[in-house]
């Protein structure tokens, strides 16, 4: 749990160290929920940054972002309005397929958004939806018999700063019949108002239980994942890396 | 599906050859968008696959676009898809990529 919140290098690093380690043995199955401090943006493995955020916008306003190891589309993460979780888990069962595996995922979500009276549903392949709109966006990747995802839920995010930092292809908004991304997207606090995040937080451990069939506990990170970590830092913050496409 | 396509093609010289550059953007479920150099002979010359789209593994996208460099016809882009035919991608229709490039090489070849 990180409410308080790090740096997007630093958190981007240890998503990616939790599954070096887990993939190596020396670590259990772990769920991270966490925040970005300050708000930041990640894009996804694939995208070209050039088209996929405003890097004026962000210059300007000193919001911070790298590189993804998973794919998908460019996420905001408002320190104020957006939680974060990742899961690191083997690749068995339920999760062999890449398709179902979101679908299994995602349900731990959806069980903590009904949870307080929303109606959330799951709109393949990656997404949680609202009254048809984006809540939620998860990514995952795969290594070695094991798979990290992380994704978002937007609980109070600032959409006005979302828009003026994210690009989004005209092409996929005429494919959603919107006009603008602020028009595909929602907030919780759009739908019931202000939330307490530490009641959301309860929400989704309990959910992401039901839908692992898990049972969680609380720990802390060992220096070994808090040293692969740091390893990490200078890839994510690294042009090469940024900008590779 | 809903399916967009946007072309856009430029011509020019670079180190002194003839070369077109196009980009094509491509609505599945997911976006993808195309930027390929041909040379004069219609060979492509550089390929970039960029997008919101999922690949498992990542790292075959970049060994795609490798092989693809070099290729002139529709034997070469087949055999070269054959070659990741391992790799799940979501949100892209595999096939039509395949087609879009492979009708981009004939339209330049016949053009």
């Amino acid at each position: 749990m990180d409410l308080e919140g790090h740096d997007v290098y630093w958190q981007m690093a240890l998503d990616e160290a939790l599954l070096t380690l887990r993939s190596r043995g020396e670590i259990e199955n772990t769920l991270r929920i966490y925040r970005f401090k300050p708000s930041a943006i990640t894009i996804g493995y694939f995208q070209k940054i050039k088209e996929a955020v405003n890097l004026e916008f962000l210059h300007e306003n000193g919001i911070q972002y790298t590189r993804r190891i998973t794919g998908g589309g460019s996420v905001y993460h408002d320190t104020n309005g957006e939680l974060t979780y990742s899961i690191v888990l083997p690749i068995e069962n339920v999760l062999t397929g890449i398709l179902e595996s979101y679908r299994v995922i995602c349900s731990g979500l959806i069980y903590a958004l009904r949870k307080l009276g929303v109606p959330a549903e799951f709109a393949p392949i990656n997404d949680i939806v609202i009254y048809g709109k984006k809540i939620s966006g998860s990514a995952q990747t795969r290594r070695a018999g094991f798979l990290l995802q992380h994704g978002t839920l937007m609980y109070a995010t600032d959409l006005n700063t979302l828009e003026k930092a994210l690009l989004a292809p005209r092409e996929k908004l005429e494919s959603k019949g919107v006009k603008s991304i602020r028009e595909r997207v929602i907030t919780l606090k759009d739908v019931i108002g202000e939330v307490d995040v530490n009641v959301l937080v309860e929400s989704l451990i309990e959910g992401f239980s039901q839908a692992l069939n898990a049972e969680i506990y609380y720990d802390e990170f060992s220096e070994k994942e808090l040293r692969v970590a740091s390893e990490l830092i200078s890839k994510y913050k690294s042009f090469e890396w940024v900008f590779k496409r | 599906m809903n399916l967009y396509l946007n072309i856009r093609v430029l011509s020019g010289c670079l180190r002194g050859d003839f070369v077109k550059s196009i980009s094509l953007t491509l609505r599945y479920t997911k976006t993808v968008k195309l930027d390929i150099v041909l040379s004069e002979k219609c060979e492509i010359l550089n390929i970039i696959i960029t997008g919101d789209f999922f690949a498992y593994p990542e790292e075959s996208i970049e060994k795609l676009e490798n092989k693809l460099k070099g290729c002139n016809n529709k034997v070469c882009v087949e055999e070269t898809f054959r070659e990741i035919s391992d790799t799940i991608i979501l949100g892209v229709n595999i096939e039509d990529l395949k087609s879009r490039i492979i009708n981009l090489l004939e339209t330049c070849t016949s053009s």
